[in-house]
C-alpha cells in the first residue's frame, strides 16, 4: 500500500478514535441532529464488520509468531482499518443509544468494551508500524477476542433482552400482565412485587446484584443476600427488609440507600402486611379485603375496579370519520378499546349519527346525549349498541313510548332520563332491567302516587327522583338598576329591571318604604325621570316569594359645572383616582375605594382645595361634597366645608362656612355634606374641606389623622 | 402537536449543524456540533410525553373548583373548637405557635388573644359533620361531601398562596391545574375551551385575582383558561363587529389561517398553530357561548334551588349555575373564584355576608349535579388558599374581631368524582393551629385530584428549559383516606 493511503488511513483512525473518546466523555451534553440519528440507526448494519475483523484478527494473533499465512494480521493497515471501523461503529452506536430505552449498566459494558477494542486495535496498528509489541502477540489476540465477545454479547442483550441467548434451554417466567382483575389479584404478585420493582430492582437484578441479593427472581428473593433471608414469614419485625427500611435514612444499612427513591409509608405497610400474613406467594388480595392496608393500596393503584372483557379496538379511520363538531369520541383511557361518545346540542347536529355509530357499536361504553334533541326514532339505533354501560338521555325529545327497547342493552348500568316528559307507565318496564344500578328520573311528569309506586318497584336499584321542588318561601333578589347616573346636571332617569319572570317592582320617591300590602309605592312600568335631588327606594315583589330587601339610589343635582377648575393641593399620591377631573365628572364613586378610581383621598397636611371658574357666573345657593365613610379604613367625615367666592381674581370673600361635629361612632357609606352660601353670582368659586386632624378617643386609631375621600363637588 | 415541535427542533438543529460544519475542522470541532451546551447556552427541549388521554380509567371526568378567594376562616366554617370558649381572650400559648412566622399585619402585635368563633356550629348528616350556622344549606348536603380539616400550605400571603394552589408553585409562571388537565386529558367538546374561569365578588374585604392563575405557563397556549364575564358580553370581542356577516368572518379567518400556515411553514413556531386553533375556537364559540349563557331553559325549581341571584349575571349563584351548564357541555375544568373572604377585621359581619353569597348556590350545585347523575363523575372542590389565625388581629370584642392569615391548617370540602362522601378527614389541635393527624399538604391534594382524573401525577410531565415540570413538582402523594 502506498504511503499516501496509509497516512490517510492512519489519520482517519486517529481522528475517529479521538472523536469517539471526546463524545463519550461529553456524552451527557450531546444534542443529536436528525442526520446523525440516521447514522445511529446504521449501527446494526455496520457492527458486523468490526466483529468479523476483530475476531479474525484476534484469532490470527493466537497463531505462532511467524506463521506466514496470517502475516496480514501483523500489518499496520489491517489494524488501522479494524480500529477505524470499530470506532465508526461505536460512534453510530453512541448516537443510537441517545434515543434511549436501554438498560444503563448493560449499555456501559457494551460501550466501554467497544472503546477498548478501538484502542487495542489502535495500539496494534501503531506498534506493528513501528516495530515491537510490548507484550507477547497472543496476549493481544486473546484480549481482542475477549473484548469482542463481551461487546458482542452485551450488544445482543441490549437488542434482544437478557435471556435471548439461553432462552431455548432456560425459559423465562411469563411476562406479568399489566392490568389484573382486583378479584384475581395476588398480594405478592400485584401489590408487593410492583413496589420492589420500583424501589429495589435497580440494584438487585441479575446485572447488578448488590449485597449478593437478587430480587428479580423468586428463588433469589427467597434465598436472600449475604446476610441470609430478607424476610421471616409471620414476623415482619424481625425481617431484614423491613428492619433496614426502618433504619434512619442516614444509616449506611438503610434501604433503599440515601438519595435513591424511598419506600413510602403506604408501601412499607403493604410489605409488612404480606410478611405478617405468612409471606404467602399465592395469597389473593380478595382473601383479605377489606383490610385497611390493602384497601388503601387498591385505591391508590391504577388497577381498574372493573375488568372489561377483551374486545378488538375499533378502526381509527371509522372513529375519525364519525367525529364531528357535535360528536366527540374518545377511548376510556390510554390503550382501552372501549370508547365514550358525547353528543352535543350543536347547530350541525344530525339525528342519523346514532345509526352511524353502529360501526363502532361494540366498542361504545358510554354514550352521553343529554340535552340534545334525540327523538323516539333514535332509540332503536341506541338499543343496538350492545356493550353500552352508561347512557345519558336527559332533557331530550323522547316521549318514552319505545323506551323498553333499551332492555336489549344487557350491560347497561347507568341510565339518565331526567328532565323528559316521561309517564310512569313508560318507565316501569325499565325497573326490570337486570343489571341496571342507577336510574335518573328527576324532572319528569310523575305524580306523587307514581313516585311512590316507582320507589316500591325499584328494589335495590338506585332510583334518583331528585329533590322535591322547594316549598319553602324564599326571598327575591333586588331589582337591578341599569347604569344609574347618580349625579346629573339637568335631569336623568332610573331604569330598573328584574331577571325573574312576573316580578313587580315597587318604588317611592318620598322616602317611605315601598310595601304592596300597605299600599305604599308605585309600580314600576317605565324609566323614572329624576329632575331634582331625590332618593328613590325600590324593592321587588312576587307572589310565592318574600319581597326583596329594599334598595335605594340617591340622585344629586350638580347644576353648575365649572368651565375650568384647578386643585390647589394635590390629593394623596396613593388615592388620586382617575385624576382631578373626577370632581366634576357626574360619576359616583363606588365603596371599594382601593380599586375604584372615582375618589380623591386627603390626609394630614392635604385637604380639598379646588378653585373653579365660570364664564357665565351662576347664581349659587348651596355647595356640597360627596364623601365616603369607612370607619375601619379611617375614612371619616370632614371637619369643615368652606366656600369662597369673587368676581375679581385673587380677592376671595368667604361666602359660606360650615363645621361638622366629630362623629361619636363608626359611620359607613356615601354621605353628603352641604354648605349654604350667601346667594349671589360668582365667576370664581373656591371650595375647601379639611379632614379630621385627630381621630376621637373611641376610634381604634385615636390621635391619628383621619382621611377625607371625595368623589364629586356639587354646586347648585 | 408533538410532531410539529419535533420538526421545528430538527430544523433548528440542522441549521446549527451545517453552519458549524463550515467552520469546524477536526474531530473536536465536529464533536462540538453535537454538544451545543458545551460552548453555548442550553436550548429549549420539547415535551417528553404524549398526553391527551387519561392513563387509567378515571373516577372523575371533570372538575368544578369553587375557589373562595381571600381565605375563609376555618374556625367559622368547618373546624369546630368548642373548648376555645373557655379561653376567650387568653393569650395563645407559645408552645402552640412554635415560632410560626406572621404576616406584616400582626407581626407588630404584642398580644395574641384567643378569639373563639362568634357563630355556633351544628352537626349534620349521618356522620355528624360539624358545620357552622353560616352555612345551613351546606349542612344539608353533609352526606355528599368530604370535609378536610387539615389542609396546609407553605405560603402566608394571598397571591403566592393562591398561585401555589393553582400551579403547584408560589411564583407565577407555571401552568394552572386546569391547563394541566386540558393538556393531559384534552377536551370533550370542541366548541368550548377545556378550561373556563368564572369570577364573582362578595362585599367582604377582597384580594386581587390575576390572569396568571389560569394561565398555561409553558404549555401550549390553547390550554389556558378562558374567562367568562358577567353581563352582556361574556367573552370580550367574541361577537362580529357591526356590519360584518358570518360568511365574511369565515372568509377572513380562512385567509388569516392561510397566512399563519405560511408563517408556520417558514419559521416553525408551534405557537403559530396554537393561534390558528384559537381563532377557530373563537369562531365556534360565537354560537356555543350564547347558547350556554341563555338560561331560558332552566326551570323555576332550578332557580329556586340556586336562589334567585342565579339569574343575575356575575353573581356567585349564577356562576354556579353556569358551572353546571359548562360541565354538561363537556368542559373539563371549571374554575370559579368568589372574592371577599379576607377578614382581617369585622369578621362576623363580613363572613355572614360572604356565606350568604355562596351557601345556597354551592349546596345547590351538588344537589343539581346529583339529580342529573353527574356527581359521580364530577369532582367539586370548595375552599380558599389558607386558613386564619385563632388569635385576634386588631381590636377584639366578643362580637367583632379579625383574623390574620394562617397556613398551618385550614378546612376545605370536596364532593363527587370518587371522593368518599359524608366524612370529615383529619384532625387539628384544640386551637385549630397545628395538624394533629392526617395532614394534607397542597401537593398531596393536587396529586389526589389528578389521580381521580385518571392521571398519575408523577407521569404528567412537561420538559421546559432543560428541566422536567409537574403540577406537583417534586413532591405530592395520594391521600387514600378521602378516596371512595
Amino acid at each position: 500500500m502506498n504511503n499516501r493511503y496509509r497516512s490517510i488511513l492512519e489519520n482517519l483512525r486517529f481522528f475517529l478514535s479521538i472523536l469517539l473518546v471526546f463524545l463519550m466523555v461529553f456524552e451527557r451534553y450531546m444534542h443529536l441532529p436528525a442526520l446523525l440519528a440516521v447514522l445511529g440507526r446504521m449501527h446494526p448494519l455496520v457492527l458486523h464488520f468490526p466483529v468479523t475483523l476483530a475476531t479474525v484478527g484476534g484469532l490470527a494473533l493466537l497463531m505462532p509468531d511467524k506463521t506466514e499465512w496470517v502475516s496480514w494480521a501483523r500489518k499496520t493497515e489491517f489494524w488501522s482499518i479494524t480500529a477505524s471501523i470499530t470506532a465508526l461503529t461505536a460512534l453510530c452506536g453512541l448516537f443510537l443509544s441517545r434515543e434511549g430505552g436501554y438498560d444503563a449498566a448493560t449499555l456501559n459494558w457494551h460501550k466501554y468494551s467497544a472503546l477498548a477494542i478501538t484502542l487495542c486495535a489502535g495500539y496494534l496498528a501503531w506498534r506493528f508500524g513501528r516495530g515491537q509489541l510490548h507484550l507477547p502477540q497472543w496476549v493481544f489476540g486473546a484480549t481482542t477476542l475477549l473484548l469482542t465477545f463481551i461487546c458482542g454479547h452485551q450488544g445482543g442483550v441490549l437488542t434482544h433482552g437478557s435471556n435471548f441467548l439461553l432462552e431455548p434451554i432456560r425459559p423465562s417466567a411469563s411476562a406479568t400482565p399489566v392490568v389484573v382483575d382486583l378479584k384475581k389479584a395476588k398480594v405478592f404478585q400485584d401489590a408487593v412485587r410492583p413496589i420492589l420493582e420500583k424501589k429495589c430492582f435497580a440494584c438487585h437484578n441479575p446485572n447488578k446484584t448488590k449485597g449478593d441479593l437478587l430480587m428479580t427472581t423468586l428463588e433469589g428473593f427467597k434465598k436472600g443476600g449475604k446476610n441470609g433471608a430478607i424476610f421471616v414469614a409471620f414476623n415482619p419485625d424481625s425481617s431484614q427488609m423491613v428492619q433496614m427500611a426502618l433504619l434512619p435514612e442516614t444509616d449506611d444499612l438503610h434501604m433503599p440507600p440515601q438519595g435513591k427513591p424511598q419506600l413510602t409509608p403506604e408501601e412499607l405497610k403493604v410489605i409488612h402486611f404480606w410478611i405478617k400474613k405468612g409471606a404467602d406467594f399465592g395469597a389473593k388480595i380478595s382473601a383479605y379485603l377489606p383490610n385497611d392496608t390493602l384497601a388503601t393500596w387498591a385505591k391508590t393503584s391504577s388497577m381498574p375496579a372493573e375488568v372489561l372483557p377483551d374486545i378488538s379496538a375499533a378502526s381509527k379511520t371509522s372513529i375519525e370519520r364519525l367525529k364531528s363538531d357535535f360528536c366527540n369520541i374518545r377511548p376510556l383511557s390510554q390503550g382501552s378499546p372501549y370508547l365514550e361518545v358525547v353528543i352535543l346540542n350543536h347547530q350541525n347536529y344530525q339525528a342519523d349519527v346514532f345509526k352511524k355509530l353502529a360501526k363502532i357499536g361494540k366498542n361504545i361504553y358510554r354514550l352521553e346525549a343529554s340535552g340534545t334533541p334525540v327523538t323516539d326514532k333514535e332509540i332503536k339505533s341506541i338499543a343496538g349498541l350492545e356493550n353500552l354501560r352508561e347512557l345519558g338521555l336527559g332533557k331530550t325529545k323522547i316521549t318514552g313510548e319505545n323506551l323498553p327497547e333499551l332492555l336489549n342493552l344487557k350491560h347497561l348500568r347507568i341510565l339518565k332520563l331526567h328532565g323528559n316528559q316521561l309517564k310512569s307507565k313508560d318507565v316501569e318496564p325499565l325497573l326490570k332491567f337486570p343489571g341496571l344500578q342507577a336510574l335518573y328520573l328527576w324532572g319528569n311528569d310523575f305524580s306523587d302516587k307514581d313516585l311512590q309506586q316507582l320507589r316500591k318497584k325499584a328494589g335495590k336499584m338506585h332510583l334518583d327522583l331528585g329533590t322535591s321542588p322547594d316549598t319553602t318561601t324564599l326571598q327575591l333578589n333586588k331589582p337591578l338598576a341599569e347604569k344609574p347616573v347618580a349625579y346629573f346636571q339637568n335631569s336623568t332617569q332610573l331604569i330598573l329591571s328584574h331577571p325573574m319572570r312576573g316580578v313587580k317592582i315597587l318604588y317611592t320617591t318620598d322616602g317611605k318604604n315601598p310595601d304592596e300590602k300597605a299600599g305604599i309605592g308605585m309600580v314600576y312600568t317605565k324609566p323614572i325621570v329624576v329632575k331634582q335631588d331625590q332618593k328613590i327606594k325600590y324593592r321587588a315583589e312576587l307572589s310565592g316569594w318574600y319581597a326583596s330587601v329594599m334598595d335605594s339610589l340617591e340622585f344629586k343635582k350638580n347644576n353648575f359645572i365649572p368651565d375650568r377648575f384647578e386643585l390647589k393641593i394635590p390629593a394623596n399620591s396613593r388615592f388620586r383616582g382617575g385624576g382631578d377631573s373626577i370632581l366634576f365628572n357626574l360619576t359616583k364613586g363606588a365603596p371599594n375605594y382601593s380599586t375604584n378610581d372615582g375618589w380623591l383621598g386627603f390626609e394630614r397636611n392635604e385637604h380639598l382645595d379646588v378653585e373653579c371658574y365660570f364664564k357665565n357666573p351662576p347664581e349659587i345657593q348651596k355647595v356640597s361634597i360627596g364623601t365616603l365613610l369607612e370607619d375601619n379604613s379611617y375614612l371619616v367625615p370632614p371637619s369643615n366645608l368652606e366656600v369662597w367666592g369673587t368676581n375679581t381674581p385673587g380677592k376671595w370673600e368667604k361666602i359660606g362656612s360650615q363645621t361638622y361635629p366629630i362623629p361619636d361612632g363608626p359611620q359607613y357609606g356615601i354621605r353628603y355634606f352641604d354648605c349654604k352660601v350667601k346667594p349671589g353670582k360668582y365667576a370664581y368659586v373656591k371650595v375647601v374641606s379639611k379632614p379630621i386632624p385627630k381621630l376621637p378617643k373611641w376610634h381604634r386609631g385615636k390621635g391619628e389623622p383621619g382621611w377625607l375621600f371625595v368623589d364629586e363637588v356639587l354646586i347648585n | 402537536m408533538q410532531k410539529e415541535i419535533l420538526e421545528s427542533k430538527l430544523n433548528i438543529n440542522r441549521r446549527a449543524f451545517f453552519s458549524k460544519m463550515s467552520v469546524g475542522i477536526g474531530s473536536l470541532a465536529l464533536g462540538s456540533l453535537l454538544i451545543p451546551e458545551l460552548f453555548k447556552g442550553g436550548e429549549e427541549d420539547a415535551a417528553t410525553l404524549i398526553p391527551g388521554l387519561s392513563q387509567f380509567a378515571p373516577k372523575a371526568k371533570r372538575i368544578i373548583y369553587l375557589f373562595q378567594s381571600g381565605a375563609p376562616s376555618q374556625l367559622e366554617t368547618f373546624d369546630y373548637k368548642p373548648k376555645l370558649r373557655e379561653m376567650f381572650g387568653k393569650e395563645l400559648p407559645g408552645s402552640i405557635r412554635q415560632g410560626q412566622r406572621l404576616t406584616g399585619m400582626t407581626s407588630g402585635q404584642t398580644s395574641f388573644p384567643i378569639a373563639p368563633s362568634y357563630i355556633n356550629f351544628k352537626q349534620y348528616g349521618q356522620n355528624g359533620t360539624w358545620v357552622s350556622d353560616f352555612f345551613p344549606h351546606i349542612g344539608k348536603i353533609a352526606d355528599d361531601i368530604c370535609v378536610i380539616r387539615t389542609m396546609n400550605t407553605e405560603a402566608i400571603n394571598h397571591d403566592p398562596a393562591i398561585t401555589f394552589f393553582q400551579t403547584g408553585n408560589q411564583q407565577s409562571g407555571r401552568p394552572s391545574m386546569g391547563a394541566w388537565m386540558s393538556y393531559g386529558l384534552g377536551s370533550e367538546n370542541e366548541n368550548l375551551p377545556a378550561f373556563m374561569v368564572l369570577t364573582s365578588r362578595g362585599k367582604g374585604n377582597s384580594q386581587g385575582l390575576y390572569a396568571h392563575l389560569w394561565g398555561s405557563g409553558f404549555l401550549d397556549s390553547v390550554h389556558q383558561g378562558v374567562m367568562l364575564r358577567g353581563g352582556k358580553n361574556p367573552v370580550l370581542y367574541l361577537k362580529d363587529p357591526e356590519g360584518m356577516s358570518q360568511s365574511e368572518r369565515r372568509q377572513m379567518l380562512d385567509q388569516i389561517a392561510e397566512l399563519n400556515q405560511n408563517s408556520y411553514e417558514k419559521i416553525g413556531d408551534p405557537e403559530t398553530m396554537a393561534r390558528i386553533q384559537q381563532y377557530e375556537m373563537a369562531y365556534r364559540m360565537q354560537t356555543s357561548v350564547p347558547e350556554l349563557m341563555d338560561l331560558k331553559d332552566e326551570t323555576d325549581n332550578t332557580v329556586k334551588l340556586y336562589g334567585p341571584d342565579c339569574l343575575v349575571p356575575g353573581t356567585y349563584a349564577s356562576n354556579c349555575l353556569l358551572a353546571r351548564r359548562l360541565a354538561e357541555r363537556g368542559v373539563r375544568f371549571v374554575q370559579l373564584y368568589h372574592q371577599g373572604w379576607d377578614q382581617h377585621g369585622n369578621l362576623p359581619n363580613e363572613m355572614g355576608g360572604q356565606a350568604k353569597d355562596v351557601d345556597q348556590a354551592s349546596a345547590a350545585l351538588i344537589t343539581d349535579l346529583k339529580q342529573r347523575g353527574m356527581l359521580e363523575d364530577t369532582l367539586v372542590i370548595w375552599g380558599g388558599e389558607f386558613g386564619r389565625t385563632v388569635f385576634c388581629q386588631g381590636d377584639f370584642k366578643a362580637d367583632n374581631y379579625g383574623r390574620d392569615h394562617h397556613p398551618r391548617c385550614f378546612s376545605i370540602w370536596m364532593a363527587g368524582g370518587g371522593i368518599k362522601p359524608g366524612i370529615t378527614y383529619g384532625e387539628t389541635d384544640d386551637f385549630s393551629y397545628n395538624v394533629v393527624r392526617d395532614s394534607v399538604p397542597v401537593h398531596d391534594f393536587q396529586a389526589t385530584i389528578m389521580h381521580l382524573m385518571g392521571i398519575d401525577h408523577e407521569k404528567l410531565i412537561f420538559k421546559h428549559q432543560g428541566r422536567r415540570y409537574r403540577l406537583t413538582d417534586i413532591s405530592g402523594k395520594l391521600v387514600p383516606g378521602i378516596l371512595m
